[in-house]
């Protein structure tokens, strides 16, 4: 045999026979637990991202339902019919249904009564998504409508109905022509996006439409063109169209929603990426401590293997050919695993989320993608120790352990690349990893911290501590004793703990804070276009009928045209944000008194003093860069008027009480058109009450915003759930981790309690002393949960969900209770076998 | 605790076999055993031949298939597997010191802490004893060196201290000199017997060495074919 022979590759073939052989021993319990890690993580990647990306869908789909499409564009104008071609035909392209209606406002005339009405009018094709429901007279249930109204009908709302006095079968007039009232609306999609001004429903034709003579030049309507197809498709056809769109046309996807959803969605899912993130963070700390246990357990095969020859590329490919095959395994079980779990959750909530959400791939990709990241994270540092483990372990013991060390230096750069993955938004990623990075280090240091005082403690109390409770004294030494273990496992513990505070914390703000925020007797309804001459009569009608505005509000639209001179368009031009808000008239106000739940953060409140003074509120103030002493020209029916900004105002906008984000000093409106608006508090037992005011104040716009709170609770509710499910996930990572670094200990536990135990240490004692120990464990992580939750609350609550948020002391002792009872519990769960084997079991096998 | 009174073990027809997968393996049977008060006894056999179980047995902490283990204690006689393993548990506290072939200290405490545990645990705690103890075999200067910081002679004075410390009316030593080179070992047998002589303790020791065994009052002998 040549020299050469003794350093060539293995063959395939024997790496496979070696894979095969080491794929087939026994799993030691080690192995399970690396493996059941690995399951996991990759279960949470796929589980997580399935359930919330489900929930996402339909979150979505509620909005679009609320807004008759998953995409719309509104113009002031009618949409030119060039564009509208090119865009039907792009439309068409991605395999997009469209559809279109025109909103105005007109009088209905019947039998000499007239009421103002809100119309829309339709093709057969509308609505794209949610539906309408109708009933054959004012009394009958309603039913889903499966066609629009025919040319020559129209379906009337019950108060316009009402205020008309018409019954089904009755001509009705608008405008020039006459259309048969056949059926009455109930309810319809797009209500979520109110137009102010109108009262009264009507629903026709769009073919009846030129013939009524309406649409005539300068005539105010809304023309909506309204799409609806695949997700992704939606998203493209809304980046191809928004730079397309003129100044006076708007483009809503149903994943904006309405501002407030927006928000709570946007808050959620940036608590679902660093939930999500921390859940797979702790899985992967579990899967690396259950790595480093294994590779220490494997060490003596590994020199056994060497001294008989094996060399040490064939070992580091037969490895490597195991890990493989668990990577395929874990891939399989933990993508089966998430699927099987999100699917019993939505199945769970099938009624209440109330839509069949599909699947995408990108869960399943991203999924087996974790599972290689463990393997090139966690197995390829374990077989790089491996193969370096010297045959002279069997001569002599405690041989150190080489490359481990390096996985801690892998594992941050490749979970990062892996959240960015997951977020393809480096920004996001960042934020995520750093906020967890800070987390890991406070938690580390105080934890640290503790230990160092606690073992001082000891050192200077031990006598008396000793003689008055052993048992502490023993329980408490053996934590600052093992004091790595008792770091990582309080550690990873307390990070748990702080995001459980956090998932508490923001339970109740960021899902229900806002609604809690609303008292009680809020209004439900707005009422606008109330006129001067009404005026009066309005607060006597309500005082008759029992129902009591909250003030009224003069209001008048304007647009804000320049800023110190320049004009806005100028300004705006960078800002998409401030191009949104200008894009739109703005409904102004006047007030001498600050209104309720308004407040002045900069400057002074004008009252009755000055003159040509307006109030902004400060996050348009922010968007539009407006600052005190600024000089704001606003146009009134093309009247131009310039105001200087005398304060700006934060305002609570879950008041229910007419919000204004502009209130000129008085009498700076009333110089112009203007009508009243206010809110008021109906009961379902007011709805007569109701139906008369409509027929009293006919021109009188009511808005129930009853309804739209509903919908949006609805929408939270399932954001609710995602939060929810999130936090159980994350509770069983921890948990993870705990039973890992638990059974990693667990050898070293069963020599040493069976040491003791020969020595004369009682089961009983022994046990009490571990719960003493496990206690104070828990104790230390509750306490430091508590404190890095307390920090991290306050500051997502500023910087990230712009809540005032802070930790309840009820919550905060809540949690050190579980923490402690969980960690004894899981602990003695795992350490039971220490004091059921019999010491001499350990001892031979010392 | 002091050792006033004196402490002998009996055991009667004991017989212990090893369940491995299907196949029971028995270990011995009907081995009848003895060492009288304040006596020394080594129990000689080859590899596998049931020494270490024997031991164990004797100790309480292996319940035996059939037979009986008696302490005589003063006046009185007990059959220890009467009672349950927290009593036995006990017993090995307050009456029995042990010494094993790999020293068995616990890695992360230092000597001291070493040798004071077991009589922490037994809610004495007297760190001068311990020291005491820890002087006495020749570490005085060691208390605070861990384990790894000590040579396998200096740990098994440790562990010799740690048996001792209690002042155990019996000795139990399983090849106690197993883990050492041969003169380390001499200077630990000397002082085995100079601390089982000084104590006045009965003393059962577990040995494959002929030569060892002989320097015990009794020795027992078991083989495979027993």
């Amino acid at each position: 045999m040549s020299v050469t022979t003794f350093s060539q590759a293995p063959s395939m073939a024997a790496v496979a026979r070696f894979g095969w052989r080491l794929l087939r021993r026994k799993p030691s319990a080690e192995l399970w637990l690396f493996l059941s890690c690995q399951i996991f993580a990759v279960t949470i990647v796929c589980g997580i991202l399935l359930f919330t990306q489900r929930i996402e869908w339909a979150i979505y789909s509620e909005n679009a339902k609320l807004m008759a499409a998953d995409l719309l564009v509104e113009s002031s104008r009618a949409i030119d019919q060039k564009p509208l071609a090119q865009w039907q035909q792009y439309a068409s392209e991605q395999e997009l249904q469209t559809a279109s209606s025109i909103r105005l406002s007109s009088m209905l005339y019947f039998e000499g009564a007239l009421q103002l009405t809100e119309v829309r009018a339709v093709g057969q094709a509308y609505p794209l998504r949610g539906q309408l429901t109708i009933a054959p007279d004012l009394s009958a249930q309603p039913s889903v409508a499966t066609v629009m109204p025919s040319q020559g009908e129209v379906w009337l709302d019950a108060r316009t109905a009402r205020g008309l006095a018409a019954m089904p079968g009755d001509f009705v007039e608008l405008g020039s022509v006459r259309l048969k009232f056949v059926q009455v609306l109930h309810d319809e999609p797009g209500l979520v996006l109110p137009s102010l001004g109108l009262s009264g429903r009507a629903l026709m034709n769009e073919n009846d439409l030129s013939e009524t003579g309406l649409l005539s030049a300068g005539s105010r309507a809304t023309y909506t063109w309204l799409l609806a197809g695949e997700h992704a498709r939606i998203e493209h056809m809304m980046q191809w169209l928004t730079p397309q769109l003129g100044p006076h046309q708007r483009v809503f996807s149903s994943q904006q929603g309405s501002q407030r959803t927006t928000r709570t969605i946007e808050r959620a899912k940036s608590f679902l990426n660093l939930g999500g993130a921390t859940a797979l963070l702790l899985a992967l700390v579990a899967t690396l401590v259950t790595a480093y246990k294994y590779l220490e357990r494997e060490q003596h095969s590994v020199a056994v293997w060497k001294a008989a020859g094996f060399s040490s590329s064939l070992l580091s490919r037969g490895y490597l050919l195991q890990f493989a095959a668990w990577w395929l395994g874990a891939s399989v079980l933990g993508c089966a695993a998430g699927f099987t779990l999100q699917a019993a959750g939505f199945y769970a909530i099938r009624d209440w989320v109330g839509v069949s959400a599909g699947y995408s791939w990108q869960p399943f990709i991203l999924a087996v993608l974790t599972a290689l990241f463990c393997l090139v994270c966690f197995a390829l540092p374990v077989v790089q120790g491996l193969s370096k483990v010297s045959p002279m372990r069997l001569l002599r013991s405690g041989t150190g352990l080489k490359g481990a060390t390096y996985t801690l230096l892998w594992l941050l750069p490749a979970f990062t690349l892996l959240l960015h993955t997951f977020s393809e938004n480096w920004q996001a990623t960042l934020a995520v990893v750093g906020s967890l990075l800070l987390l890991v280090i406070f938690c580390w240091l105080l934890v640290a911290l503790l230990v160092m005082g606690l073992q001082r403690f000891l050192a200077l109390t031990q006598t008396k501590i000793m003689a008055l409770m052993p048992v502490v004294y023993l329980g408490l030494r053996a934590f600052s004793r093992q004091r790595r273990p008792s770091q990582i496992r309080t550690t990873a513990l307390a990070m748990t703990l702080s995001l459980l505070v956090v998932v508490v914390s923001l339970r109740s703000e960021l899902l229900t804070g806002w609604q809690t925020q609303i008292p009680d007797a809020a209004p439900n309804y707005f009422a606008l276009n109330i006129t001067e001459s009404e005026r009066d009569r309005w607060h006597e009608y309500g005082d008759e009928a029992g129902i009591s505005s909250q003030g009224l509000f003069p209001v008048a639209r304007a647009r804000l045209v320049a800023i110190n001179g320049q004009p806005t368009a100028e300004r705006a031009a960078n800002n998409p944000d401030a191009q949104r808000a200008l894009s739109r008239e703005m409904v102004m106000t006047e007030a001498a008194t600050l209104p309720l739940g308004n407040k002045v953060v900069l400057g002074q409140w004008h009252g009755n003093h000055q003159q040509a003074s307006v109030s902004v509120e400060q996050s348009i103030a922010q968007q539009l860069d407006i600052e005190l002493g600024d000089k704001l020209q606003f146009s009134f029916a093309n009247q131009a008027v310039e105001v200087e900004v005398g304060s700006i105002r934060s305002l609570n906008w879950n008041s229910m009480q007419p919000n204004f984000y502009f209130i000129l000093s008085p009498p700076l409106l009333k110089a112009y058109p203007y009508t009243y608006m206010t809110s008021f508090l109906a009961v379902p037992q007011q709805a007569d009450a109701l139906y008369e005011l409509g027929s009293q104040f006919p021109a009188v716009a009511l808005i129930d915003v009853g309804d739209l709170m509903a919908q949006v609770k609805s929408v939270l509710d399932r954001v609710g759930l995602a939060v929810q499910a999130l936090a159980v996930v994350t509770v069983f990572a921890a948990l993870l981790v705990l039973v890992a670094s638990l059974r990693a200990s667990l050898d070293d536990r069963l020599h040493e309690q069976s040491i003791l135990r020969a020595l004369g240490g009682q089961a009983a004692t022994l046990k009490r002393i571990a719960m003493v120990e496990l206690g104070f464990s828990g104790l230390v992580a509750g306490l430091v949960g508590c404190g890095s939750g307390a920090l991290f609350v306050f500051l997502l609550g500023r910087q990230v969900f712009e809540l005032p948020m802070a930790l309840g002391l009820g919550t905060a002792v809540w949690v050190l209770v579980i923490s402690v009872a969980a960690v004894i519990a899981v602990g003695l769960a795992i350490l039971n076998r220490v004091y059921a084997v019999s010491p001499l079991v350990i001892w031979r096998k010392s | 605790m002091t050792t006033a009174k004196t402490l002998a073990l009996s055991a009667h027809n004991l017989t212990r076999a090893l369940q491995l997968g299907e196949q029971q393996i028995e270990i011995f049977s009907a081995i009848d055993f003895a060492v009288a008060a304040g006596q020394s006894c080594a129990i000689l056999g080859a590899s596998g031949s049931g020494k270490t179980t024997l031991l164990g047995v004797l100790a309480g902490m292996d319940p035996p298939d059939t037979g009986v283990v008696d302490v005589k204690w003063g006046d009185q006689t007990f059959n220890i597997y009467e009672h349950d393993e927290d009593w036995r548990a006990a017993l090995r506290g307050k009456m029995m010191g042990f010494v094993f072939q790999n020293f068995q200290l616990i890695p992360d405490m230092t000597a001291l802490d070493n040798v004071l545990l077991p009589l922490q645990l037994l809610n004495n705690g007297d760190e001068a004893v311990a020291k005491q103890w820890l002087h006495k075999v020749g570490l005085g200067e060691r208390l605070n060196h861990y384990p790894r910081q000590l040579s396998g002679g200096e740990q098994q004075r440790v562990a010799l201290a740690r048996a001792f410390a209690h002042e155990p009316a019996l000795l139990l030593a399983d090849e106690p000199t197993g883990s050492l080179d041969a003169k380390t070992a001499s200077m630990i047998m000397d002082l085995l017997f100079d601390l089982h002589r000084s104590t006045h303790s009965t003393m059962v020791l577990v040995t494959h060495d002929r030569q060892l065994a002989a320097r015990c009052d009794t020795i027992f002998e078991l083989d495979t074919n027993e």
